[in-house]
């Protein structure tokens, strides 16, 4: 595996041309443009705050909700794109698959690496929301860089095993709207940590995603360092499904040509 | 693996699962595990044992039908798929000229495209960068190369896509069917091209149909049936083996009309048992012998000629004459079409046509049949193309 990720670095050029063709293609011919990254979760951050701050009180550890949940939706919109573009990224580069040899992880990676363009595209905005609402920074900003990696292994791991799996199963294809729906659910996205009863707190910290996200909001909103345990086991996890995840695409790359 | 060689191919087979080609759904498989139904495999061997070996800087052709695994071959060679058994060594860096435009992107400008389709097939963007303005030279599209592609039309996309690959600088070049793309000087073009690939010592691996620039570019050649290797050997004897194989795949059959009996139909010529070479320059007879199952009036024969590209070369018929006949009902009526084979070395397919009128209905093609039979001419006339035109040469040096 260690190889496979040498191999890459040898094509670290085509990697960058095929997520700029990605993000190019993306925004062409749109009047909006990259815009567009910024109003999917700034959108989605107005009918939370609608629903959960007008409409129902949902508590938010005294944070103002806007705020609160863009935080989250950050991180959580990055996710979800990138796995929707990396899991067909493979069956949609067919017509390449067949004919030229490459390192077929190239695709996921590029389809995760557009996605990330994406996300940084939209922190721009959470930095005005940080100044409007006045949110003090601490050191412990620092630790943002140790979760996103976290997190990006956590998303090349499903999107590298998902992608090889949606290959063979195009069933993978349609889970995967209703998956993530029930994923985003399933994290602390458009509530606290805190409201989740104790007793199942512990199952509910198995998803990895949950105290990811919830590392965010205590790095940057509240100023305090993320739970190093809850963390650490998050990354755990995390290299776990992306060593497995690599291992199964290498496993099954060869035979994706006889089958696509 | 000997010093010499750059490409070792050794006994290699590729099984592909019947049926199963395409991908499965999740449901196929949970119900098959649940009813632990053994599935009777229904396979089929794309190649058989096939074993060849290309030496630093030469030349190979494989030709075969459709279907006759060239294909499957050159997916192996370019390592995009792995052989059911046998193995393949290469030495030095592969680099494939195949179905050219599956990199591109309808959106972006030919511009953008060349820098992509670049990295794609191994080209850093540096050397790029410094060939540019040779690549988009070679494509002739420099006025569009700034259009996004999407509005090109199909044969800018292959020129475009053959520039870019045409200034690849591998040790092994594998080539599929690409020169059957763009206009006339277009691919005059590419061939050059890969001769000078040839002369730089480059070692070419060339699939094609096209049998006049196999043979141009590669002195050797593999014949791939069913896929196992039929033969090996120098371009010419194999190219002949292909057409004597496949002649008699492509014999044409009589549709057997309602208004006609076909009775009989053949080309031979004096002293010549053998009704499938022709020497150049030979007289031949074409014999057809038909019963009219109606009245047919103003019948007229035709015979055609193709070469082995499809191209029409000759085409009589006795209307060209204003000779008509009129056929009753159960008669009978033998034609002989007297030729002189003034044609050159290859393979020709010879087909019919009549044309008439049953009773008094409007005149149509009575029938018409493409590919009646097939035929070689041999000769040595030294000299290519279709015709002999009995050419002679004469010099004369001036004094100064």
């Amino acid at each position: 595996m260690i190889r496979s990720l040498l191999n890459i670095y040898q094509y670290r050029e085509l990697l960058l041309n095929l997520t700029l063709r990605e993000i190019k293609v993306k925004y062409k011919q749109s009047v909006l443009g990259v815009l567009w990254a910024v109003i999917q979760p700034l959108s989605m951050m107005a009918v939370f705050t609608f629903i959960f701050s007008f409409l129902i009180k949902m508590p938010s550890d005294g944070i103002p909700y806007p705020i609160f949940s863009y935080t989250a939706l950050l991180p959580w919109t990055f996710f979800a794109a990138a796995l929707s573009f990396a899991i067909p990224s493979v069956v949609a580069n067919a017509s390449l698959v067949t004919k030229i040899y490459l390192p077929r992880e190239i695709f996921p990676f590029s389809a995760i690496l557009a996605a990330f363009f994406d996300f940084c595209i939209a922190s721009v905005i959470f930095v005005f929301l940080m100044l409007f609402y006045r949110v003090p920074l601490s050191w412990n900003v620092l630790y943002l860089l140790p979760i996103l990696v976290v997190q990006i292994f956590l998303t090349l791991g499903v999107g590298l095993f998902a992608s090889a799996l949606n290959v063979y199963y195009r069933d993978v294809k349609y889970i995967l709207p209703l998956g993530l729906q029930l994923w985003m659910y399933a994290s602390p996205v458009i509530y606290p940590i805190s409201v989740v009863p104790e007793k199942i707190r512990v199952i509910y910290m198995l998803n990895p995603m949950s105290p990811i996200i919830d590392s965010y909001r205590k790095v940057l909103l509240l100023g305090t360092t993320p739970d190093f345990a809850c963390l650490g086991f998050a990354a755990v996890v995390s290299l776990v499904v992306f060593v497995l995840g690599y291992k199964y695409f290498k496993k099954v790359e060869m035979s994706f040509a006889d089958v696509i | 693996m000997k010093n010499n060689h750059a490409v070792i191919v050794d006994n290699v087979s590729k099984k592909y699962r019947l049926g199963e080609l395409t991908y499965r759904t999740l449901r196929d498989d949970v119900v098959g595990f649940l009813r632990r139904k053994q599935k009777e495999e229904r396979s089929f061997w794309a190649l058989s044992d096939v074993s060849f070996q290309l030496k630093q800087g030469e030349s190979i052709g494989i030709i075969g039908t459709n279907g006759a695994g060239k294909s499957t071959m050159l997916k192996i060679l370019a390592g995009v798929t792995r052989p059911t058994s046998g193995s393949v060594e290469k030495r030095g860096k592969v680099g494939a000229l195949i179905e050219l435009s599956a990199g591109f992107h309808p959106e972006l400008t030919g511009r953008e495209n060349i820098y992509l389709y670049g990295s794609i097939i191994g080209l850093g963007k540096a050397y790029i960068k410094k060939r540019f303005d040779e690549i988009v030279d070679f494509s002739g599209l420099s006025q569009f190369i700034d259009t996004p592609i999407k509005k090109y039309s199909s044969g800018m996309y292959t020129r475009l896509g053959f520039s870019v690959t045409a200034h690849l600088d591998p040790d092994i070049l594998l080539i599929d069917e690409v020169l059957s793309v763009g206009d006339f000087t277009f691919q005059g073009k590419c061939i050059n091209k890969m001769l000078e690939y040839r002369k730089n010592g480059v070692s070419i691996i060339f699939v094609s149909h096209n049998l006049e620039s196999v043979k141009k570019l590669c002195p050797k050649v593999i014949l791939l049936q069913k896929g196992s290797v039929h033969k090996i050997g120098d371009a010419e004897s194999v190219i002949e083996e292909y057409y004597r194989v496949n002649a008699i795949n492509m014999k044409g059959e009589c549709r057997g009309d309602e208004l006609i009996d076909l009775l009989e139909a053949r080309l031979y010529s004096e002293g010549n048992s053998d009704q499938f070479t022709f020497n150049s320059g030979e007289n031949a007879v074409f014999k057809m012998r038909i019963r009219a199952k109606k009245q047919i009036k103003d019948v007229s024969f035709g015979l055609f000629l193709r070469n082995s590209d499809g191209m029409i070369i000759f085409d009589v018929s006795s209307n060209y004459n204003k000779v008509e006949h009129q056929l009753e009902e159960g008669q009978t009526i033998e034609i002989m079409f007297c030729l002189r084979l003034n044609l050159l070395k290859g393979l020709y397919h010879l087909g019919i046509n009549i044309f008439g009128a049953e009773g008094n209905k409007a005149p149509e093609f009575i029938e018409y049949i493409d590919n009646l039979s097939t035929f070689m001419v041999k000769g040595n006339v030294p000299a290519k193309g279709i015709v002999n035109l009995e050419p002679k040469m004469m010099f004369k040096i001036e004094s100064k």
